[in-house]
């Protein structure tokens, strides 16, 4: 399960989730996205719908609990086949997404060089966009 | 209130960049300000001074950004407080005049004001907006490996414009601060600084402290332009906005005063003058176009006005006509239209005023009224003529609507100030005259109060909050060779309404400056449940798909139709990362 959320500022100190469903509790790891100051997300194991979660945030300095509420996930759509969506509940922490599988067996945080440009293609069919958006709400 | 609040949290919460930035600005101001006393003397009072060193700021920044990128002497930033540390000790002798007269204060009022307003903007995004910020990310993060070698890979495969990204590239290395913050503070301070130029302009014209200050308030707050370019991320193109003002107003000193000037002095002027135009240029190459614009007017009027100064006012009234008829047919073209939305459709009020103050500049200053009349029918047509001596470019014209709808302010806000003093001279009394300031500064401001928002604009977010965190779980999870296909659409951008290329449409246009992955555009109409497009994805070697929250994102129902081609690695209400498996 992918926990994405919304930190109060920027002196939030590193954490990580901890999700107890009745006896068993999960630890999810936290890292805070460096281009979006308030934003981090969480991502461990699934959860199942329907049944109350309890949510803490655990400081990773001295674990005293930062945060905690109770959620469900309450809804569930499934748009096409068997997609994940539901309605994030009030209030913060706010799980927003559903990590379904492990992706490829290579993995590596290390930062590559950032001189690979995006390859320009012929898109397919054409589709008609001014720029920029001329609207100015 | 709020927008100020908001300013100051920000101020307080990126407090070390914006000192950062803030230093820069003094210090590049200080510099250009020594070298205006040192040219001009007396002849230029302080808020004049002020004001041109304001818009002239970025001018020794620049040089010294580009020293320290082929020196790679990281200590140069620190340098820039003995600036202000040296303009202190020379105040100590006593003899000096009062370092701020009434208008230069009215100035650094207006400045620490708007400062807080401008800075609002960062308090709702984390990354600046639209596509083209993506690029201008991409760039500045690699000027900061200090790889000349990648440098002029870059320049040979796809050409930019550098000024404001070595700029950033400075300040963030300095200030060791995140690329994207620096880009967006940078923009907002670059932002506020532009209508100085016009203060100046004004102020010089028409020796009227009033009708520069009116021509500041124009330009900062009369349209919605320049500072929604910001939304569209065009903070090249911004900066050379306030440049070219600047290097106009140096080239009006210098061909004024030059003439008693030592050798020495003009060497000083004319290199002075030299450098700052060839750092427009590098900051954005359409100002080569807007600058040759400027100066073939003035040569023309000039001319005309020496030889048959009776035809003046004929050709006047012709290019005003001219310029009419031009606007009216721009109005029926679709893809340029937009152009008069911040002037004609959004602050009507505002324009028909400076309309109508152009008739009073008409009477009292026609040279400089002539120029910038001229100035707006040669940017239009610019958009109109195309330019085929650059093969890869075909449908490439002198000007785009962008930029001309970026730049329009410019010549409007002179004819604006120069119509107040117009109006000052034509006014016998006193009384009138105070009247006709508040009122034309009442309708800027009521006019601003519901049309220029603060905020970044729903038109140009690119990315949400999903989208953020997507990106930077997709940045720990993919290999760091996967190749990612992200929605894109058609531009276009000329009268010749063909598409430009293709631009990013959604968040994923910020997977390769952020995580260093490839990426690959695919039109985001793309039919991902046909067989067709799986080939050209497998042909492509496109091992992942990016779904965005924002903007126009793939159809993320046909990919799910399709279980056997595309495996879901992460869902969200709407951003999506899928690995592409239909491949053999």
């Amino acid at each position: 399960m992918f926990v994405n959320i919304l930190l109060p500022d920027l002196s939030f100190p590193a954490f990580s989730l901890v999700i107890s469903r009745g006896d068993v509790e999960n630890s999810y790891v936290c890292q805070r996205v460096s281009y979006a100051l308030n934003t981090a997300y969480c991502a461990g194991p699934k959860q199942p719908p329907g049944e109350p979660l309890t949510l803490r945030l655990i400081s990773n300095k001295d674990q005293t609990v930062l945060a905690e509420g109770n959620l469900s996930i309450i809804g569930l759509a499934f748009p096409t086949l068997g997609v994940a969506l539901y309605t994030p509940p009030p209030g913060a922490p706010t799980p927003t997404g559903t990590e379904l599988s492990s992706p490829a067996a290579s993995f590596s945080t290390a930062f590559p060089s950032p001189s690979v440009l995006p390859t320009r293609t012929k898109p397919l069919p054409p589709y008609p966009n001014p720029y920029p958006n001329p609207s100015y709400p | 209130m709020t927008p100020w609040l908001d300013g100051l949290t920000v101020l307080v919460n990126e407090g070390r960049l914006t000192a950062a930035i803030l230093l820069a600005v003094i210090a590049g101001q200080g510099l250009v300000s020594f070298l205006l006393r040192v040219l001009f003397g007396e002849r230029l009072i302080p808020a004049e001074r002020l004001a041109l060193s304001l818009t002239g700021w970025t001018f020794p920044l620049l040089f010294l950004s580009l020293l320290w990128y082929f020196t790679g002497l990281d200590w140069l930033f620190w340098i820039l407080p003995a600036v202000p540390i040296l303009f202190l000790l020379s105040r100590l002798r006593t003899d000096l005049k009062p370092a701020l007269p009434l208008t230069s204060l009215f100035l650094l009022l207006f400045f620490f004001l708007t400062l807080p307003l401008r800075l609002a903007y960062l308090s709702q995004t984390d990354l600046p907006l639209y596509f083209d910020s993506a690029q201008h990310y991409l760039i500045i993060k690699t000027l900061l490996l200090k790889n000349q070698s990648l440098l002029w890979g870059w320049l040979g495969a796809s050409y930019y414009h550098f000024g404001f990204h070595f700029l950033a590239a400075f300040i963030a290395n300095a200030a060791a601060a995140e690329i994207a913050r620096v880009m967006l503070i940078l923009g907002q301070v670059i932002l506020l600084l532009i209508p100085f130029s016009v203060f100046f302009l004004v102020r010089q014209q028409t020796d009227s402290d009033m009708a520069g200050g009116f021509a500041l308030l124009l330009a900062a707050f009369g349209w919605y332009m320049p500072a929604h370019a910001v939304n569209w991320g065009k903070y090249p193109a911004l900066m050379s906005l306030g440049l070219i003002p600047f290097v106009l107003s140096l080239a009006s000193l210098i061909h004024r005063h030059a003439g008693g000037f030592s050798v020495t002095k003009r060497r000083l002027a004319y290199g002075m003058l030299g450098a700052s135009i060839l750092l427009t240029i590098l900051t954005h190459s359409r100002s080569a176009v807007v600058l040759g614009i400027i100066l073939l007017a003035w040569a023309g009027v000039t001319r005309l006005e020496k030889d048959a100064p009776r035809a003046a006012p004929l050709v006047f009234f012709l290019a005003a006509a001219a310029t009419i008829l031009q606007a009216a047919f721009l109005l029926k073209q679709d893809v340029l239209k937009p152009l008069f939305d911040p002037y004609l459709f959004k602050s009507a009020a505002v324009t028909a005023m400076v309309l109508l103050l152009a008739v009073f500049a008409w009477k009292a200053y026609p040279h400089l009224t002539f120029i910038s009349v001229l100035t707006v029918a040669a940017m239009l047509g610019g958009m109109l003529l195309p330019v085929t001596i650059l093969p890869p470019y075909p449908n490439l014209t002198l000007l785009d609507r962008p930029y001309v709808e970026m730049a329009l302010w410019l010549p409007l806000s002179l004819l604006g100030g120069l119509g107040l003093a117009g109006v000052q001279k034509a006014l016998k009394r006193r009384w009138l005259w105070n009247a006709a300031v508040l009122l034309a500064g009442a309708v800027i401001v009521v006019n601003a109060s519901f049309t220029h928002r603060l905020y970044p604009s729903e038109c140009c977010v690119l990315v949400g909050r999903d989208d953020a965190a997507a990106i930077a779980w997709l940045d720990a999870n993919l290999p760091l060779d996967a190749t990612v296909g992200i929605a894109s659409s058609l531009l276009r951008l000329t009268s010749a309404d063909v598409a430009e290329g293709e631009a990013g449409a959604d968040a994923g246009i910020w997977i390769t400056p952020l995580t260093g992955r490839t990426t690959v555009l695919l039109s985001n109409a793309s039919a991902f449940d046909k067989e067709s497009t799986l080939k050209e994805i497998c042909k492509l070697r496109v091992g992942y798909l990016f779904v965005g929250e924002r903007g126009q994102p793939f159809h993320s129902a046909a990919l799910l139709s399709r279980p056997a081609w595309y495996k879901p690695l992460l869902l969200m209400p709407r951003t999506g990362v899928y690995e592409v498996i239909g491949c053999d």
